[in-house]
């Protein structure tokens, strides 16, 4: 037993240096922020100060932005299978996949290091996307339709609570059974989870053990969101909804762009 | 040959192939599975702005004050004026074959085109202009089946173009699956 104490060392070491390294990378992720629009859960495609990044199937591609108008490939790794989003929190890259949750920093060269893969492990992968915040990670799983992207089939709907205050090990808190969610937006402790036949459910998380619902506007099939402190954007499969959050207590949908099928 | 094997032979056959033609013409099956989408030679690379079309096949949708950029599955993207959020108004839409993601940076949209990343200058909404595409940014689409898919699909027809993406869809009698 008294041979792991020096790994144990080493691990901390690593870690306070990686850390160090990602720190030393916020200030420049930061800056290009203002001139960046929001994506919903979906994205394959995000921008992160002066890099794009894009995931298919398998892989993340590195573009530099360093002249906009000519994205430069810097760098292309694998990352796992069955990949479905990418979303960005600070100088983090939470990348959802049929397979795990994987959780990458962006150092100063902008090409992205692998923090930490976390594995479902299910025998049939589902889809889902992340967000996440400094502290939490959600995760929705569904059950896949006929999705070219997506695994397969299985029977997995539920809403995954992840801790990942430290994000070269994330723990998995908590699962919340749901109908079949999809697109997932976090505000504060304001979760919005689109959840299909079900529609438009909007949790309290300040407690992830008791996460509470706020409110639910079941009259539409909802695919995905995008909350801009205070404003909701949802899409339906007949609308695309507008709701004003600003008073949880009195959430009003303020507008809708039909959709035409 | 001997005679007798070449008929019986001759007989496995028509056996074997009217058991098929009968066994897709006892009922017609509808079932969601996956479809072809085509192009034809270069036209999948045009890349179009037109006025403002219905939104029929929602896909992703990306906030970019005070604009709403909602793709249209495989076809474009459509933008929308969010200034006064209770009255949002489309004003363009993009045509970018096979496009499905939406990022921004600055003056300048990304989105797929097919297998390619185009960047657009979107300064001016109503002057919108590619100014770079890359090419082979995702690999080419198998031309023979959806990769990654389980189930029915429309089989190719390799006589109405290439194959540049696979669309859901509800077929009938599908005669291909994997």
């Amino acid at each position: 037993m008294k041979s792991f104490i020096p790994y144990i060392l080493y691990f901390a070491l690593f870690n306070m240096l990686l850390t160090g390294c990602a720190d030393s990378a916020l200030s420049s992720s930061d800056a290009g922020n203002s001139d960046t629009g929001v994506a919903g859960s979906y994205a394959r495609f995000v921008t992160v100060g002066n890099y794009l990044y894009i995931v298919d199937r398998t892989d993340i591609q590195t573009f530099s932005l360093s002249n906009p108008a000519s994205p430069e490939k810097i760098n292309t790794q694998n990352i796992g299978s069955q990949i479905e989003s990418i979303f960005n929190y600070q100088d983090k890259l939470f990348i959802g996949s049929g397979s795990g949750l994987y959780i990458y920093t962006i150092p100063s060269s902008g090409i992205p290091e692998q923090a930490a893969a976390y594995d479902y492990s299910f025998p049939i992968l589902p889809c889902d996307p992340v967000v996440a915040n400094e502290t939490y990670a959600y995760v929705t799983l569904h059950d896949a339709d006929f999705e070219a992207n997506c695994g397969g089939f299985n029977i997995v709907n539920e809403l995954k609570i992840f801790n990942v205050s430290d994000i070269y090990n994330p723990q998995e808190l908590i699962s919340y059974p749901m109908f079949k969610p999809k697109g997932v937006g976090i505000d504060g402790s304001t979760l919005f989870v689109c959840d299909d036949l079900d529609g438009l459910k909007i949790f309290d998380v300040s407690d992830p053990y008791n996460m509470v619902m706020i409110q639910q506007f079941d009259s539409f099939q909802a695919f995905d969101v995008i909350p801009l402190d205070g404003l909701l954007l949802c899409v339906g499969t007949d609308n695309i909804y507008q709701y004003d959050y600003t008073d949880l207590n009195n959430i009003v949908e303020i507008s809708r762009i039909p959709i035409k099928s | 040959m001997n005679p007798f094997k070449f008929l019986f032979g001759l007989f496995s056959c028509i056996l074997i192939l009217s058991a098929c033609t009968d066994s897709s013409q006892v009922e017609q099956i509808e079932i969601q599975g996956l479809k072809p989408i085509y192009a034809q030679g270069a036209d999948w690379k045009e890349i179009n702005v037109v006025d403002s079309r219905d939104v029929e096949n929602l896909g992703k949708i990306y906030y970019k004050d005070p604009f709403i950029y909602v793709s249209e599955v495989n076809q474009g993207i459509h933008i929308i004026n969010n200034e006064n959020p209770t009255n949002p108004n489309p004003i363009k839409f993009i045509s970018i074959p096979g496009s499905k993601d939406i990022a921004i940076k600055g003056d300048y949209l990304y989105s797929d085109n097919i297998t390619d990343l185009v960047v657009l200058d979107i300064a001016d909404h109503n002057n919108i202009s590619v100014v770079k595409r890359i090419q082979d940014i995702y690999p080419v689409v198998n031309q023979d089946f959806p990769e990654f898919h389980n189930g029915y699909f429309e089989c190719v027809d390799a006589s109405k173009g290439t194959v540049v993406g696979w669309e859901s869809a509800l077929l009938i009698d599908p005669k291909c699956i994997r």
